[in-house]
């Protein structure tokens, strides 16, 4: 398993340096909006990606059919792709989060309103990525590419038709209890979506021939 | 006899090509040249072994372990290298060493260094910089460095000029003087097999022709050179394949010493692997 992760950071190295780069540029748009909310969005996405980065590697490379010969089964090459997600999304989040405190702290913004937005994103960058990676082990990086910006898509769309439905029916918008309720069971509801789709993943892989 | 690796009845249909019913056993301590031509069905075979694939039917046995229950065990004791290398293009030697080191509880990192060093690849240079026989020489140096006992190589010389195809043979001849250590050699080369296989397994059309000793095939098999005459007169139930020319018949029989002794006029050369394998698909 540390193999595995190892050599995916190895050959991220390089995206590792483009998402510095990228946290400057939003930093740098941070510092002008007076807002810190696209770097801690930008981050949490970014550092998501390097699982599609890192499956695409190894789909160009055909190192799972390589890998596979090795004493490394079907489920541990699903398994390390779930903990580099984990990984990269924490620390993506713990990067940001530590930069738009300190720019906020220069800047003289308010700093209590970091810590939940930068939870919610973070949990809704997991839950993006819980739905992908089943799709990217199913159909390859290639194909998930079309079927990523479906996902992406489709959640705004929906809610939009559902808040719109909601306002044609009147039916009450939630109030502050309501949503604070929603908010706690948020995390539960994401670490049922990731076990969820580590098993799926496994199941779909499984079945894969290489 | 002992065997590293036994095929027995393995099936696996695809919708135009089917492995059937494919039997043979790879004797421990030896190597087996898997031989067949491109689509044979020796790629298939292979990674029915490494339990890539599922198969249909049949039962697989590594070490005399079942191949899909103890596969981690079985992985952990062989070393396997395919037509082309799959490291990453961004990863250097010394990278890979630290990689296979946290995937082989075996993994030997002095051993792996002295084989880059032997092999004289850069140990600082990205994989892509890397000519295809140094990608090559990696792979082979990654498949020896971890007390493999088994090598299974699905052609893994094809598309090498001939001097380092040499020195890789010299390396797997070096590799099985431990009698412990088992080579599965696929190749489409009959020539790289013929140098260095102790037995060879033919496959044509997803079928096994024949899986001999390479001494038994060399022994019994023969190519006689002679007339319609003389073709008329030879028990036509160890014939094996014929070719007319207008100079006359060459017959491939599997009885060579019989008709040395009794045939005397008859000119019997020793036949080559490569035109057993040619009459025997061809020479009909």
């Amino acid at each position: 398993m540390i193999g595995l992760l190892l050599k995916d950071l190895f050959n991220l190295k390089n995206y590792i340096k483009q998402i510095g780069l990228a946290v400057i540029l939003f930093g740098l748009l941070a510092v002008y909006l007076k807002n810190t909310n696209y770097l801690i969005g930008m981050m949490a996405m970014m550092s998501g990606m390097m699982v599609i980065t890192s499956m695409s590697y190894d789909e160009y490379a055909k190192w799972d059919k390589f890998v596979l010969t090795m004493p490394i089964l079907k489920k541990d090459i699903v398994l390390s792709k779930f903990i580099l997600l984990l990984v990269t999304v924490a620390f993506g989040t713990a990067v940001s989060v530590s930069m738009a405190f300190i720019m906020s702290v220069l800047m003289n913004l308010k700093t209590n309103a970091i810590l939940l937005p930068s939870g919610i994103v973070a949990l809704v960058a997991l839950l993006f990525f819980c739905i992908l990676i089943p799709i990217l082990f199913k159909y390859g990086v290639e194909k998930a590419r079309i079927i990523m910006f479906a996902i992406f898509i489709i959640p705004v769309l929906a809610a939009k038709g559902a808040v719109k439905l909601m306002g044609m029916l009147h039916i009450p918008k939630p109030d502050t209890q309501q949503l604070k309720m929603m908010g706690y069971a948020f995390p539960f509801i994401v670490l049922a979506v990731l076990f969820l789709s580590y098993h799926i993943s496994v199941l779909i892989y499984n079945k894969k021939e290489l | 006899m002992e065997y590293a690796i036994e095929l027995d009845g393995v099936t696996k249909q695809y919708s135009n090509f089917k492995l059937d019913k494919v039997s043979f056993s790879v004797p421990r301590g030896c190597i087996m040249g898997f031989a067949g031509e491109n689509g044979a069905g020796k790629t298939t075979t292979i990674k029915a072994v490494l339990n890539l694939i599922r198969t249909e039917e049949g039962n697989i046995k590594v070490f005399g372990l079942d191949h899909k229950k103890e596969e981690r065990r079985i992985k952990e004791q062989i070393g396997v290298v395919f037509d082309e290398s799959y490291f990453h293009d961004n990863l250097t030697a010394g990278q890979i060493s630290k990689i296979m080191g946290n995937i082989y509880s075996t993994w030997q990192k002095d051993i792996f260094e002295s084989y880059v060093n032997q092999f004289k690849l850069p140990k600082d240079k990205l994989v892509k910089e890397y000519s295809r026989g140094m990608k090559m020489k990696l792979s082979i140096a990654a498949a020896l460095s971890h007390q493999a006992k088994l090598l299974i190589l699905d052609e893994a010389t094809g598309g090498l000029d001939p001097i380092i195809r040499d020195e890789i043979l010299d390396i797997f001849l070096e590799f099985i003087q431990d009698e412990e250590h088992t080579i599965l050699f696929s190749s489409h080369i009959i020539s790289d097999l013929e140098k260095v296989a102790d037995y060879i397994t033919f496959i044509h059309e997803g079928k096994i022709v024949f899986s001999k000793s390479k001494d038994d095939l060399i022994y019994c098999y023969g190519l006689v050179h002679c007339k319609k005459e003389d073709y008329d007169k030879l028990d036509k139930t160890h014939i094996v394949g014929v070719r007319k020319s207008q100079f006359g018949y060459e017959v491939l029989v599997d009885n060579k010493r019989e008709l040395e002794r009794y045939n005397r006029d008859l000119v019997v050369d020793n036949a080559s692997i490569e035109e057993i394998i040619l009459f025997k698909v061809r020479g009909s």
